[in-house]
Order: C-alpha cells, then sequence, then structure tokens
C-alpha cells in the first residue's frame, strides 16, 4: 500500500513537472508569438543563425547563386526585384534576414508579401524554422492562387529540340520544359504549358551584335510560360527539328515546389550567356529548387550543351519515359520509304497536277492513295517556296474525300541523342609524315570542347552535320613540339538533296593551320574559307560539290593575304558502325598563281559509345612541294 | 449517324457563336501562311532568343482576345495551328484537330473529326481564307 502511495507521489511529480516545463516551453513560444512583432522576428532571426540558413545549399539555390572558387557568391539575376534586402552588394544572410522580416511583418500588400512574392522562399523558412501559420499574418495571394489554379500539372517533361542542321548556332539544340495537366482535365499535349528560357534580345541590333552579346553577357534572359503548340511549329515545323520529349519522375511535392519557385522567376531578369548560362543551365537550376539535394547545376560548371543537360538528367535518374516527335523531313523520307516508284512518281506529279489529273493514282487501292495523298501533302509542306499554297489546299481538298486511314501510321524510330558520344574529345594519334626534305614518325594529340565532326560516330546525330568549335592539334616528335592546328570554328552542313527537297551545303572553316610553303616549310597560316554547293546521295554514299572563296595570311612570303577560288569534292559515307570520307580540296591564290591541292582519307570504327578507332591520311601539294601523314588514332569523347 | 451529329450538335449548342462572341481580336492568319521571315530565324539562331513582350501564363499569344469563351480560346488556337488543322482534317483525324476539339468542348472527337473532313472544302474554302472565317465555317457544318 505505501508503496503504492510512494509510486502515485512519484508519478504525480512527473505529472507536475512535464506540465511546469511543458508550460514553460510553451509559454517561451507564446512570449515570442504573441509579444511584440519585433521579438518574434527577433526570434526566427536568431534562430536562422544558430541553423546557418544562410548557407545551406537550397537557400542558394533559390537565389541562384554562382559559386566559384575565391569569389564572392554571386546571384545570375541581375534584377533588384528579385532581391528583398536592398542591399547594394549581394549578401547571403542579409536576404534571409530581410526576407524573414518581411515574412513575419504584420502590415504587408499581396504586391510586398514574401508569400505571395516569393512562396518558394515563404515554404521553406516555415519549414526550416518550424514557423507556424498562426504567426504568418494572413494574406491573400490573389494573383498567385489564380496562376496556380491554371497551371494545374500533373507531369513534368524536358522537352529537347534536336540540331538544326542549316542553323549553325542552334545545331547544339535547345531545351525547355512541358507542364501536362492531369489528364482527365485535358488529353492534348499540344495545349499543355511550355516553360521556355530565352535571352530577351532587341530588335534593333544586327546580326554580328546578337551573337556577340548573346555569346557574352549582353542581354537579359527570362523565364516565360507559352502554349507548348507554339514551340512544336517553331522548332518542328518551321525549323525542321527533331523534338525529343522526356518525362521527368518529379512527385507531387516537388511540381509544388518547381511551380512555386517558377512563379519567383515572373519577369525576373537573368544574365544570358549562349554557351553557359543559357536556356539548358536554368531549367536544370529550376530543377535543382524543385527537388531536395538534386545536383544537377553542379555538374555544369563551364559550356551547358542541352544533349549534355539531358544526359545528366539521365544519370541522376530524372527521366521516366520518352517521346519522340520527328520533323516534318524526317516524317516525309521515313515515310516515302515504303512508296514503289510509280507511288513515288505520283508524290512529284502531286506537287504541280490537280489530283484529278494524275492518272496513276486510280489504279491504286484506297489505302495506298490516302499515304501517296498524306506524303505529297508533307512534301508540299516542306517546299513552301515553290509549291504554291493553293496546290498544297488542292492536295488536302482530294485528301478529305479519300476518308479516315484504313491502315495504322508507321512508327517512326530514330537515335536517342542522349546516346551520342559526349562533346569533349580527345584523340591521341600515332604515325608518320614526310616532306619533300625529311620524314618523322610522331605522335600527335588533339583536345575540342565542342560538339560533332563527320568523323565521330554518328549516333544520335545528323548525317551531313559538323560543328567543331576550338579544335587544337599538337604534334610531338622526337625533338619538337609544334601546334598542328588550331581552328576557332568549323561548320560542315551537308544536307542531301534529291528529287523531293533541293537544300544547299556549305561550310565555313576559319583558324590557323600548319601547310607548306614555297621552301617546301611547314608554317602556320591564319585561314578563312566558306564554300556552298550540293550534295547528292548514291546508296549509303554521300557525294558533295562545293565551291567558295579561300583567304590564308602568309608570313614567310613577305607578307601577303592570299586569296581565291576554293573548290572542295568528296565522298562521305555515315553510318552507326562506320564513318568514312574521301576529299579532295584545291584553293588557288589569285595574288600569287599558286595552286594548292590536298587529298584527305579517313575511317573510323566506333567502339563504344565514348571510344572509337580511326585511320587519317593526308597528302598534300603546293607548287612544287609535297606533304604527306598517315596516322592511326584513338578517339576518346568524355 | 443521326446519333453522332447530335453530339456534334449538342456540343455547339452548348457555348456562344463565334459570330456572337465577336472576337475582334486580329484572328488574321491565313490558312497557309509563308514561312517565318529572316529576322526570326537568326534570332532564334544565335543567341536561342526572342523578342518583345515575355508572357507567363494563358492569356499568352491571345492576341488581345477573351480567351475564357472557349469558341474564341478555338479559334485562337486555329489561328496559330491552320496548316496542321487543315491537314488533320483532311485525313480525319491528327493531335491538332483534337485540341481543337477540346478547346471547343466537344465530347465526341471521333464525330467532330468524321462531319468536319465530310465538309472539309465549305470549312477550308481557299487558300486566302482566316482564322476567323474557318471557325466560322467549322460551326456552320457542326
Amino acid at each position: 500500500m505505501f508503496f503504492f502511495l510512494r509510486l502515485k507521489k512519484s508519478i504525480r511529480c512527473i505529472v507536475l513537472f512535464l506540465c511546469v516545463t511543458l508550460f514553460s516551453v510553451n509559454a517561451l513560444v507564446s512570449q515570442a508569438a504573441e509579444g511584440p512583432r519585433s521579438d518574434i522576428i527577433e526570434y526566427y532571426q536568431q534562430k536562422s543563425k544558430q541553423l546557418k540558413l544562410a548557407d545551406n545549399q537550397r537557400w542558394k539555390r533559390m537565389l541562384h547563386v554562382d559559386e566559384r572558387l575565391f569569389r564572392a557568391p554571386k546571384s545570375l539575376v541581375v534584377d533588384s526585384k528579385f532581391f528583398v534586402s536592398g542591399e547594394a552588394t549581394f549578401d547571403l544572410e542579409a536576404e534571409l534576414l530581410a526576407t524573414l522580416r518581411l515574412l513575419l511583418e504584420q502590415d504587408v500588400t499581396e504586391q510586398d508579401a514574401v508569400q505571395c512574392r516569393f512562396p518558394a522562399r515563404a515554404r521553406w523558412l516555415e519549414e526550416q524554422l518550424g514557423i507556424s501559420q498562426q504567426q504568418i499574418v494572413k494574406v491573400d495571394c490573389k494573383q498567385y492562387r489564380a496562376w496556380r489554379q491554371e497551371m494545374d500539372v500533373e507531369t513534368a517533361w524536358l522537352i529537347f529540340p534536336s540540331a538544326h542542321l542549316n542553323s549553325p548556332s542552334s545545331m547544339f539544340g535547345h531545351t525547355l520544359l512541358r507542364l501536362d495537366p492531369p489528364k482527365s482535365k485535358s488529353s492534348s499535349t499540344l495545349l499543355a504549358k511550355a516553360v521556355n528560357y530565352a535571352a530577351n534580345v532587341n530588335n534593333k541590333d544586327f546580326e554580328l551584335l546578337y551573337a556577340y552579346k548573346g555569346l557574352f553577357g549582353g542581354y537579359p534572359g527570362e523565364f516565360s510560360i507559352v502554349p507548348y503548340h507554339k514551340k512544336v511549329k517553331e522548332y518542328g515545323l518551321i525549323e525542321k527539328r527533331d523534338i525529343w520529349e522526356y518525362r521527368l519522375n518529379l512527385t507531387e511535392d516537388e511540381i509544388d515546389w518547381l511551380l512555386r519557385h517558377l512563379w519567383e522567376l515572373r519577369d525576373i531578369e537573368f544574365q544570358y550567356f549562349f554557351s553557359s548560362k543559357n536556356c539548358s543551365y536554368q531549367l536544370l537550376a529550376l530543377l535543382d529548387v524543385a527537388r531536395v539535394g538534386s545536383q544537377l547545376t553542379s555538374a555544369f560548371p563551364r559550356q551547358t550543351i542541352p544533349v549534355d543537360t539531358v544526359r545528366v538528367l539521365e544519370q541522376q535518374s530524372w527521366i521516366a519515359g520518352h517521346e519522340y516527335r520527328p520533323s516534318q523531313a524526317r516524317e516525309f523520307y521515313e515515310l516515302a520509304q515504303n512508296l514503289n516508284s510509280d507511288e513515288r512518281n505520283a508524290v512529284i506529279a502531286l506537287q504541280s497536277q490537280s489530283p484529278a489529273e494524275v492518272a496513276m493514282m486510280e489504279s491504286m487501292t484506297l489505302e495506298r492513295q490516302q499515304l501517296v495523298v498524306d506524303i505529297a501533302y508533307k512534301l508540299a509542306r516542306i517546299n513552301k517556296k515553290t509549291v504554291s499554297s493553293k496546290q498544297a489546299l488542292e492536295i488536302l481538298k482530294f485528301r478529305s474525300s479519300l476518308g479516315k486511314r484504313s491502315s495504322a501510321p508507321t512508327d517512326i524510330y530514330s537515335q536517342r541523342p542522349e546516346k551520342s558520344h559526349y562533346s569533349n574529345r580527345l584523340v591521341l594519334a600515332a604515325g608518320e609524315y614526310e616532306n619533300s626534305n625529311e620524314s618523322y614518325d610522331g605522335l600527335y594529340v588533339s583536345y575540342r570542347p565542342a560538339f560533332h565532326s563527320l568523323d565521330d560516330a554518328l549516333r544520335g546525330f545528323s548525317p551531313g552535320a559538323q560543328i567543331n568549335f576550338l579544335e587544337t592539334e599538337l604534334f610531338i616528335t622526337e625533338d619538337e613540339l609544334l601546334v598542328r592546328r588550331f581552328n576557332v570554328l568549323d561548320i560542315r552542313s551537308l544536307s542531301v538533296s534529291d528529287r523531293y527537297i533541293k537544300q544547299l551545303s556549305w561550310q565555313v572553316v576559319g583558324g590557323a593551320e600548319r601547310k607548306l610553303n614555297m621552301l617546301g616549310e611547314w608554317v602556320m597560316m591564319p585561314h578563312l574559307s566558306a564554300e556552298a554547293g550540293r550534295t547528292v546521295r548514291f546508296g549509303p554514299l554521300q557525294a558533295y560539290a562545293l565551291a567558295g572563296l579561300h583567304l590564308a595570311y602568309n608570313r614567310s612570303a613577305g607578307p601577303s593575304l592570299p586569296a581565291g577560288p576554293a573548290l572542295d569534292i568528296g565522298l562521305l559515307w555515315q553510318s552507326l558502325w562506320f564513318t568514312s570520307e574521301l576529299r579532295y580540296e584545291f584553293d588557288y591564290s589569285i595574288q600569287d598563281h599558286q595552286e594548292r591541292e590536298a587529298l584527305r582519307f579517313n575511317a573510323q570504327l566506333p567502339l563504344a559509345q565514348n571510344w572509337s578507332l580511326g585511320v587519317a591520311h593526308l597528302h598534300e601539294q603546293f607548287e612544287t612541294q609535297r606533304y604527306r601523314e598517315s596516322f592511326l588514332k584513338l578517339n576518346y569523347y568524355f | 449517324m443521326k446519333k453522332v451529329s447530335m453530339l456534334v450538335a449538342g456540343a455547339a449548342l452548348a457555348f456562344p457563336m463565334l459570330a456572337s462572341a465577336n472576337p475582334g481580336c486580329g484572328l488574321g492568319s491565313q490558312v497557309f501562311e509563308g514561312q517565318e521571315g529572316v529576322f526570326a530565324h537568326v534570332l532564334a539562331a544565335t543567341t536561342n532568343g526572342t523578342s518583345g513582350n515575355q508572357t507567363f501564363g494563358m492569356t499568352s499569344g491571345t492576341l488581345g482576345c477573351d480567351t475564357s469563351k472557349p469558341v474564341v480560346a478555338a479559334a485562337v488556337f486555329l489561328n496559330d495551328n491552320m496548316d496542321q488543322v487543315a491537314e488533320d482534317m483532311s485525313q480525319g483525324e491528327g493531335e491538332a484537330l483534337d485540341a481543337l476539339a477540346e478547346l471547343l468542348g466537344v465530347s465526341d472527337k471521333d464525330a467532330f473529326a468524321a462531319t468536319t473532313q465530310q465538309h472539309f472544302n465549305q470549312i477550308f474554302t481557299s487558300e486566302t481564307a482566316t482564322a476567323e472565317e474557318v471557325m466560322a465555317n467549322i460551326e456552320s457544318v457542326i
């Protein structure tokens, strides 16, 4: 009995103790909560300092901090609207304390309230500091609420319109996000919303200035949201680019973070850099905020090539599936493959004749007629410049009389771009070279940061397209090390012309390369050449002939600037398992009446995604001087 | 077929016709417009840039039209996608046609596709027809 009494007493004590403790904790918090606002603000500001929230990675991400070694952290946002503290120099902690003050402030309007302007920052601070909703003054965020209602998002997709052959800068591709509503609400992806980051350029700037400003941060970059169909039209139909769509495995909560932060970026200007802090980089920055612990942007300290961002997303397990939207031209060729020669002739005839006049149509079954007419229309739209709108409409009117397609549509497949070789290339080669006087054994090493060359593996790229930036080649022999070549830019766009589609092939190369001079010496000559012509296909081979202008600076011949016509003829074989090229180049200097000829051959065998083995041979002749080299090379991509 | 027509008719009556909705907001695209200007192309190529005001939501690209009315929203979509809608409609199926049907609030998309294919010549009367005209023609056949 006594024992029980003791126990009862002890329990009572414990209960009493607990009550007192709870009361005092409660009193502290309620003192902070009910006391003057300044105390509450002070309390949470102190707490944020204890927790070192200003150094938290997520806080840095939300402020788009660009962290570099030996430099003060700086935000990539250049817009004062984005910062609360009003400090002249960017300060993570000052920004956090000011945001916290504003969040807990009593008299705020919708315009100023943190929870309305910066809903991601507000949610994060509330969660990190355990701020309850009662402590935050209720503000009705009408605009944000209306926007969230409009942005009813279930899934997010990364959209990658791939390389564009005839437009050098977009050969790198572009990325955007697509936000789909729940399937029950809308089944049309065309009506989904596309989130796009782009430079907002000045119409009045002339073209070269675009390129310059685009590269060096001269334009502001901004996020925008447009209906997806506008983007499909822009890339797939006007620019003839294949579009890849990757479904991201974002959870409902991560989508909430994404939308909260996207709202924070409305009308906010970043500094735009074409090659580094570009569209693809800023999309990753947005995704980095959406997912806790995500490490996407940190994979891109320097250049950000869109296809590489797809690869990183895949490596970090963000991708849950993909879809492919072939360009109009791609679709046309895939479908035309299934036609016999009569049907192909009918497709051509339909480009200029009234469907009723195309006699060969009559002997076809309804199913084949439908196919032929569908293909003919696609061709008419690709050749907008030569086939009249009236003719295109004639084709459609005829098509509408043929009923619904009776055969299943052909599925079109393509090599996924992220399975292609990586953008950095290192070449190690061993071989020999000889000129009229001497011969050497040697090694050469070459490095190229971007992007793809005709002698690289084709997988995931368009045939005939090359864009090489800043390729540097070094020659190493027993007693010397020479820069053999430094090409700033080397673009080739060999688009095939056939009876259906006529396209220009062209190439531009500029840089410096070692060439023979009159004395048989091998000297570095700055050069620039631009050529245009046609490419045709013979089975697996593409044959091209281009003509243009060549300019070179030859210091050793007494300063002279030999300029003159240039010619480039060659055969190209590109397949997934083998690539090869035989190329004859000729240029003539009008000033010195001198001819230079070069015959090149290369062949490559891809071994794996990022490894290939090849041979290269060059035979050059300049007046009486000759030069020859043969190499065995190993290409590694990273 | 009778049932099908009923469905489409029902859908058409569910919202005001374009004529009464009076969009009056510049739906001037013709069926087959030419290519984009060289300017736009160079722009996209050199900087991945765009010019003009950036938009941040549904009202984007609506040319100042009141898209809360389904028929106006559909006309705006049509204005942007005349080529694709015409192609799909002639074939009696397709993604752009489905999107148009969704904006119009049509419940039976197959029936909508069949009817518009059948009346294609009345809908796309000429290559210079504007989105507004085409929309009015669609309404007159469904």
